[in-house]
């Protein structure tokens, strides 16, 4: 999982690269389309801690006889 | 399970908002003023790929869903007609992600080339960078799939222990809830790791093929296996195998569950 992230990680920034130089962009323009992989997951590992906190159940919830989805 | 979706549920739609603002900041071309949008929306694909992951793997693996209940059903029949059940399910559960990841690619592709990106001879970039913002779009909540799975092992063990331990029949019921919930998030992760690993070999292609013609010079594209609609091609004709061959082992698994109750009688 890790290996396959980091791959695509990598694959998106050389894609970007190649996208900006040849559509001519200056060089703040290509930065910003060679690092928007490593933004995305940055943003992530934010949200995706966020989401984590909204994990919570009491005991007895659900109830044993329901399904539980 | 619904307790755990919906923390997926709250992270998903926080990255939707995440994603907005760093397409904004990071993709904005002032020359191209359609572009960022357009990027948006492919890594709005992503997310959406994400969460019908999540979907499918749950229909497959949960027990209130037909594909496990029919195993379970087959069971009473023998050892046999559960072992050709499962197989056969196994099998089929290769078509639906194949064509979710078959559409989001194509979808993400032409959405790309529709931002209106060109190079200075006028020919239409960006459809392969689309592709690539929708695999980060799908994994913008990565890190919270693979937390899912950690639940997995941690429920699995938990219930190993009180069963050895000799705790009450109540405590058991509910570890073996946690426990089923448990194997739902583990294939979970699976499943999302293969499709990400599927659109990931997709971009690994275009970029070596990039990467060659930039060290070269010279054009490298004899078999084109970066057009989209080859790829998907590739996927669906090996999915095809899995399914019809899930299709006609199920055909064997009735006829034997239909054999084996008429002998009973």
């Amino acid at each position: 999982m890790f290996e396959s992230i980091s791959a695509e990680i990598l694959s998106a920034m050389i894609l970007g690269g190649v996208l900006s130089e040849q559509a001519g962009l200056d060089f703040e323009q290509k930065s910003g389309f060679i690092l928007f992989p490593l933004c995305v997951h940055t943003l992530d590992l934010i949200v995706s801690t966020i989401g984590v906190y909204f994990v919570k159940t009491k005991p007895g919830l659900p109830s044993l006889k329901s399904s539980y989805g | 399970m619904e307790i755990i979706k919906r923390g997926f549920y709250v992270s998903l739609f926080l990255a939707m908002i995440g994603l907005y603002f760093i397409c904004f900041n990071f993709l904005n071309v002032p020359k191209f003023p359609n572009a960022y949008m357009c990027f948006f929306f492919c890594s709005l694909i992503g997310v959406g790929v994400a969460f019908m992951f999540v979907l499918i793997t749950q229909y497959y693996t949960d027990y209130n869903y037909g594909p496990v209940q029919s195993i379970s059903k087959s069971s009473e029949m023998g050892h046999a007609t559960n072992f050709i059940t499962g197989l056969s399910v196994g099998l089929e559960s290769t078509g639906l992600p194949v064509l979710l990841i078959s559409t989001a690619i194509i979808g993400a592709y032409y959405f790309g080339e529709s931002s209106g990106i060109v190079d200075s001879n006028g020919k239409v970039l960006a459809g392969l960078y689309a592709t690539a913002i929708a695999t980060m779009g799908m994994f913008a909540s990565g890190v919270y799939v693979l937390s899912m799975s950690g639940f997995g092992p941690i429920a699995d063990n938990a219930g190993g222990i009180v069963e050895m331990s000799g705790q009450d029949e109540e405590v058991r019921d509910i570890t073996d809830r946690l426990d089923s919930v448990g194997n739902v998030t583990k294939a979970n992760t699976k499943g999302y790791s293969v499709g990400s690993a599927a659109l990931a070999c997709f971009l690994l292609f275009s970029a070596y093929l990039d990467e060659v013609e930039m060290m070269t010079g010279s054009e490298f594209r004899v078999i084109d296996i970066a057009q989209p609609e080859v790829f998907i091609g590739g996927l669906l004709g090996s999915c095809t195998v899995f399914v019809f061959s899930a299709w006609s082992i199920r055909a064997v698994g009735n006829a034997a569950e239909d054999v084996i109750v008429e002998v009973r009688r």
